[in-house]
């Protein structure tokens, strides 16, 4: 065990203290969330509308106060509207069609009562949803007299970073496949093999040492992707904590790949290549970058029409994250998609092991 | 742990690299595998430590035979290869604890070892610097810390000192004298610096074209080849004669005669008589004689004159 989390401790020590390798690990991930996030996402920070229902407008309108504060300050770009009803601006909130809403209920100057509307899970409206509290409570004092409250956002008006979000996630593992390969392969390069001849270490306790690391970096990353899709608008509902289930599975798959690239391919500069190749084709076919994109490849098998890529668990590793993040589905409800994710990824990481141990730590006989 | 081997031959296809080559790696002993580049030292050096299978032969580890050392063996021998390999994103002490870690040494064992370590081999200065960053000195010290953390009683040491500074050398060399004196433990060492193995080693063995040639201590080889007397002429040849002729005007006196780097060396029992006919072919081919002196010969013109190569050719 000691010898595993020794060689978890010099994996770890080798990204960290290698900027080229950490810059791939964390930062590509990252830039690829953002990326398709200002492309495909919702509103920035600096842009919202603003839905206002005011039920007497005979001594002030606030409509005017928010106007003001968007024509002084050249940062902030406010759409303004008025509604009649109150039930008409929690319906736009909850399809998106309004970033937030205020409501003020009662209309005594001294002390009025306001109503502020958030989406759920919306960084975006939140973190803008403090330029609208100072603007009330520096017109009105009324800090104590502010009642905020979040609602779900209604799946009718998703957008298409909604539907991608869950394959980056999935997508943010994948870009493991090149370091997991490049790791593997320079127990060769470097003769690193030499020295494990003549220790004690199995060599099982060498992929373990190392398996054990991408685990837990892929689980990091996919929650540091998990909270960056939040803050560029993705609309979701579900626990990130059961979908780190499939997320674990699917791991069991990328590293199998990085594994069998590292057996095959012993300089880790064209391991590296072939990884980051494998990687962007996988991503295409596991929905990271298209949705859907494995239906241009269908054929029969035994009277089914099946999908190329309903042989990636990748692919079926979005699905369940999508399913739990966007549709706030249980775990019972997605058991399809985890046997399978377990049972491809489980097979092809034993058969990976088997294959890089014979071929390229194959020294205790 | 007492290593034989006996009759170890390697056979390539159809070349026999190494032919019954048999060693004894006694306790207490430097023992130097010395030979041209080629010779078959590196193919009986991987046989001995077992990442080879002999083609034939045995290797007795203690009295008990074995055609191929099995992984067990293996972990007790202390091998540093001539390649440099440490953790490059490690620094010093964390390449020492690893490698504790995967000889399974305890934690006290692994702080002693690695203290004695850092001690013996001077370490201290640049025990945080990351082993990519250190000097080609400080990499080959830590090179052979890492092969002997586990203090193996057989050392294997595959040209320990090459390209370093004169003082991480000297630091080496001591560090290696004083691991068989002070633990009694075996050390077998190839080195294309015979000056230094000739201060190191208490046996020597020369190997070439995959056989022994030659073997006893540095005193008994000396003994054995200075019997002649080395005769070195200094020739600068003239237009007309080039190295290969002047080499060939001295063959047809002396058959034995070397040419290495300019010089022309002949090992010759009767002196003067040698002396008079090296100056005849001097005045006979009219060359230009630079210099001409007699000398004992060392380790490297005993191996001159065994393999009629350098040891670094």
């Amino acid at each position: 065990m000691n010898k595993i989390f020794s060689t978890f401790l010099l994996s770890f020590k080798s990204v960290f203290r290698n900027l080229k390798s950490s810059a791939i690990v964390f930062v590509l991930p990252v830039v690829f969330m953002s990326v398709f996030g200002l492309a495909f996402g919702g509103e920035n920070n600096v842009r919202f509308s603003l839905g206002i229902y005011q039920l007497d407008k005979s001594e002030f309108e606030l409509s005017r106060i928010f106007q003001e504060l968007s024509d002084e300050d050249n940062n902030i770009e406010l759409t303004i509207s008025d509604y009649n009803d109150r039930e008409s601006l929690k319906k736009d909130v909850e399809i998106g069609n309004q970033s937030i809403g205020v409501l003020l209920l009662d209309n005594v100057q001294s002390s009025p009562e306001f109503e502020i509307l958030l989406p759920q899970n919306n960084a975006a409206s939140q973190v803008n949803s403090s330029i609208v509290l100072d603007t009330i409570n520096r017109a009105f004092f009324a800090k104590d007299n502010i009642n905020i409250n979040v609602i779900n956002p209604s799946k009718e008006n998703m957008t298409g970073f909604d539907f991608l979000a869950p394959g980056l996630i999935i997508y943010g593992l994948i870009i493991l496949i090149p370091s997991i390969a490049q790791s593997f392969s320079q127990i060769n390069e470097k003769n690193y093999i030499f020295r494990y001849t003549f220790s004690k270490i199995s060599a099982l306790e060498i992929i373990l040492g190392n398996v054990l690391f991408y685990f837990i970096i892929g689980i990091v990353q996919a929650i540091i992707l998990y909270y960056v899709a939040i803050m560029f608008g993705y609309q979701t509902t579900g626990n990130l904590g059961l979908a780190i289930l499939p997320i674990l599975l699917t791991l069991f798959f990328v590293i199998a790949v990085g594994l069998l690239i590292s057996a095959v391919v012993s300089k880790s500069e064209a391991a590296t290549n072939l990884g980051t190749i494998i990687s962007i084709i996988l991503g295409f076919f596991s929905g990271s970058f298209i949705s859907g994109i494995g239906n241009i490849l269908e054929f029969d098998i035994l009277g089914r029409n099946v999908q190329f890529n309903d042989f990636l668990p990748t692919k079926w590793g979005t699905v369940a994250v999508d399913k739990i993040l966007k549709d706030d589905l249980a775990l019972i409800d997605i058991q399809t998609e985890l046997w399978i994710l377990s049972f491809l990824g489980l097979i092809v990481l034993a058969l990976s092991i088997w294959i890089y141990a014979n071929r390229q730590l194959k020294y205790q006989s | 742990m007492h290593i034989v081997s006996k009759n170890l031959s390697k056979r390539y296809r159809s070349k026999l690299a190494v032919k019954d080559v048999s060693l004894d790696i006694k306790p207490g002993q430097v023992l130097a595998l010395l030979g041209p580049n080629g010779a078959g030292k590196s193919t009986t050096i991987k046989m001995l430590t077992g990442t080879m299978k002999p083609t034939s032969g045995q290797i007795l580890v203690d009295g008990v035979k074995y055609s191929h050392l099995p992984h067990s063996i293996k972990s007790q021998l202390g091998v540093m290869p001539q390649e440099i390999i440490i953790w490059d994103d490690l620094n010093i002490l964390e390449n020492l604890q690893y490698s504790a870690t995967i000889y399974n040494l305890s934690q006290v064992d692994a702080k002693s070892r690695i203290s004695a370590l850092i001690e013996g081999l001077k370490l201290e200065s640049e025990i945080k610097t990351l082993a990519k960053n250190l000097s080609g000195g400080y990499k080959r010290r830590l090179n052979l810390a890492v092969s002997i953390i586990h203090d193996p009683e057989v050392v294997f040491l595959d040209e320990p000192t090459p390209g370093i500074d004169v003082q991480s050398r000297i630091l080496l060399t001591d560090y290696i004298k004083n691991l068989v004196k002070a633990k009694n433990h075996s050390v077998v060492l190839t080195d294309h610096y015979l000056e230094e193995a000739e201060k190191l080693a208490d046996y020597v063995v020369i190997i070439d074209n995959g056989e022994i040639i030659a073997q006893g201590t540095v005193q008994e080889l000396k003994a054995k080849y200075s019997k002649e007397n080395l005769l070195q002429i200094h020739l600068q040849p003239s237009d007309v004669n080039t190295y290969e002729q002047v080499l060939s005007y001295f063959q047809r006196e002396f058959s034995q005669a070397q040419l290495t780097e300019g010089l022309i060396s002949v090992s010759v029992s009767d002196l003067s008589t040698s002396f008079d006919k090296a100056l005849s072919i001097v005045k006979k081919h009219n060359l230009n004689l630079l210099n001409l002196n007699i000398k004992q010969p060392t380790l490297e013109d005993i191996f001159l004159i065994l393999t009629g190569r350098g040891v670094r050719e």
